[in-house]
């Protein structure tokens, strides 16, 4: 099975939705690595294809590059592992409380969106919350509320959320998934970082729909 | 009662058909039904589509023969329906086996029969009515989104509660809920619970989307509550029937036996195993004037604990303040007789209560024959009243949730 789109593609879509995703750059096979990035280190270096479901197993992620140097080094290296893959250079974004939102087809109730607790802990938590599209901002505020760990979003121990901007990250990439729901059938934005002032999309990927059918 | 020989030979014209024969003779008896210009017919016989591709065949023929003369058809593999208003009960389970509710508000759709009667012979026995049941049996034509939408215009209903194995369409149940649930009490249990169909997903969002969760978070959305059994279902349905909207999720509590008000008050608060309310926390200007209504030693702080001592005059007199105090959203009364100066007049003092106040009041009794009375005579009137304190409690958080949901400035 293969992820529909790359990372690096998907990304543009949601910047276009104006969902805030890290500044970055993209190297395919041959391109050259740039005298100077157009953001500041430390950097993100990743490998951005359909075929890679999880990075970190495989090796195609490189946290915490700190200059030139090392990402020079960086590149080297996953060019040597996937030679024919797109690279994905990003910007290291400041952390933040970090959610998943996923939306997928039930056999019941049809498109669905998800809403919870992300990052690494997301599958051992599993503090996430269902609604059926189409949501609004109430609806979204109604799912945070029901999460165990609403905390999270509420300022946790110093660490602030703006619970205004991860419902945005939900209500515009929900219209977008609706709007394309013959195609698309799942996707996961994981982890969201949601900071003080903003959400950023770390991570995002794509499965098409496997049948179309006749729901609506 | 009359007997003939086929539909053919009934002199008068026929509305409703209960077809009790076995599978092979139905078909047959449907072409008669159409042919007689009836309207509905109830199919008691099992052997269609539960039993493979086959039977549901069986079952489409069934509903395109129906459809030619506009008749409709409820089942097959239903335990039939009952209003006991009207009298009309085709059940077939006797009488002297599964004692039937009398009327009532509460209006009870099941995808099983044998749920369905027992349950509403448990309600019965407690003084609980009905509107009305129908067994959907395997929905071969009508289904509970039509029969929803159907109580949903009728006056008395107060309250629909459904026991549910599969949505026949759960995407218009969503969107028809979700209208009906603003004016009418809808509560659900979604059985089949474990884990169904395995997706062949690779996200995360795959992997963490059980239908059994989905269900969860979509029916909150569309504002029906989510009980886990029928016992739960019936519990909530009746409460939501009765009792007005409280204005809050400020409960007090009053009790004869100090027990039941720590359980209560855990029930109701604690951070494990409660419904999440609140006690409410009197003004010292209640506190005082409930100070002179009871014994030195009784508590006045909520719980209330009228001790052993309680008489009836005392639990009118503490009703009454609590009805004019601000601090109250709502009321949870243990209703014991035991203590010597109460008897079951106590009954009584606590319905004229609950009728002169705006607030909601539910009623715990435990015991034997004389709480079996005590609840039955609460219930009758209208005074949701269980046989435990956890159900009481949660019969309230219930009510409470559906305030919160329709009225959120309220709290």
């Amino acid at each position: 099975m293969k992820l529909s789109m790359a990372e690096h593609e998907l990304k543009a879509i949601l910047a276009n939705l104006g969902i805030k995703v890290p500044p970055s750059l993209v190297l395919y096979p041959g391109d050259p690595l740039p005298p100077s990035l157009p953001f500041g280190y430390p950097v993100v270096a990743k490998v951005s294809s359909t075929s890679l479901f999880h990075k970190t197993e495989a090796g195609a992620l490189r946290l915490n590059v700190a200059d030139p140097v090392e990402l020079a080094q960086a590149i080297q290296d996953l060019r040597a592992l996937f030679p024919n893959e797109p690279l994905l250079v990003e910007a290291m974004e400041r952390p933040g409380v970090e959610a998943i939102v996923g939306f997928f087809h039930d056999p019941t109730f049809g498109l669905c969106v998800m809403v919870g607790v992300g990052g690494i802990y997301a599958e051992l938590y599993q503090d996430v919350v269902f609604r059926r599209l189409p949501v609004t901002a109430g609806d979204v505020e109604a799912m945070l509320n029901e999460l165990r760990g609403r905390a999270l979003f509420e300022g946790f121990r110093g660490m602030r959320a703006s619970r205004q901007a991860l419902v945005e990250v939900v209500l515009k990439a929900s219209r977008w998934v609706q709007e394309n729901a013959r195609s698309i059938g799942q996707m996961d934005l994981n982890p969201v970082f949601v900071r003080e002032e903003d959400a950023v999309v770390i991570d995002a990927k794509l499965l098409a729909r496997e049948e179309p059918t006749t729901e609506k | 009662m009359p007997c003939y020989p086929s539909l053919d030979a009934v002199p008068e014209p026929v509305d409703l058909a209960v077809v009790a024969t076995p599978v092979s003779a139905v078909p047959r008896v449907i072409q008669d039904c159409v042919r007689r210009g009836v309207r509905v017919a109830i199919l008691v016989a099992g052997g269609f589509g539960e039993t493979g591709e086959e039977g549901r065949q069986r079952e489409e023929e069934l509903v395109r023969i129906a459809r030619t003369g506009g008749m409709r058809i409820l089942g097959p593999n239903t335990l039939g329906v009952l209003v006991p208003r009207s009298g009309l009960d085709t059940l077939f389970i006797v009488r002297e086996k599964a004692p039937r509710p009398g009327p009532g508000p509460i209006a009870f759709i099941s995808q099983s029969g044998a749920i369905a009667v027992t349950r509403m012979s448990a309600a019965a026995w407690e003084g609980i009515g009905f509107h009305s049941f129908v067994g959907l049996g395997n929905r071969a034509d009508i289904q509970e989104n039509e029969l929803l939408a159907y109580l949903a215009t009728q006056p008395g209903v107060g309250s629909v509660a459904m026991y549910l194995e599969s949505f026949a369409d759960g995407a218009g149940f969503f969107d028809l809920a979700r209208e009906v649930s603003t004016r009418l009490p809808l509560s659900l249990v979604k059985a089949g619970r474990s884990p169904g169909g395995a997706k062949a997903a690779s996200l995360h969002t795959g992997s963490l989307s059980g239908s059994e969760r989905v269900v969860g978070g979509v029916l909150r959305q569309a504002g029906v509550y989510r009980a886990y059994d029928d016992e739960e279902l019936i519990d909530v349905a009746w409460a939501m029937a009765c009792l007005p909207l409280p204005r809050g999720d400020r409960v007090a509590v009053v009790v004869s036996a100090g027990g039941h008000g720590v359980m209560l008050a855990d029930f109701l608060e604690a951070a494990e195993h409660s419904v999440g309310l609140r006690l409410a926390s009197f003004s010292e200007r209640t506190q005082e004037k409930l100070r002179r209504e009871v014994l030195p030693f009784a508590s006045v702080a909520n719980p209330i604990d009228l001790t052993a001592s309680a008489t009836l005059p005392m639990y009118e007199r503490v009703l009454s303040i609590l009805a004019e105090e601000p601090s109250v959203d709502a009321v949870l009364c243990s209703v014991q007789v035991e203590p010597p100066g109460l008897d079951e007049r106590l009954v009584d003092v606590i319905i004229a209560y609950a009728r002169a106040t705006a607030k909601p009041v539910v009623a715990a009794s435990i015991g034997g024959e004389a709480s079996l009375r005590v609840r039955r005579a609460l219930n009758r009137a209208g005074v949701p009243a269980y046989p435990s304190l956890w159900r009481a409690a949660r019969a309230l958080g219930a009510v409470v949730e559906r305030a919160r949901r329709l009225h959120p400035e309220w709290f």
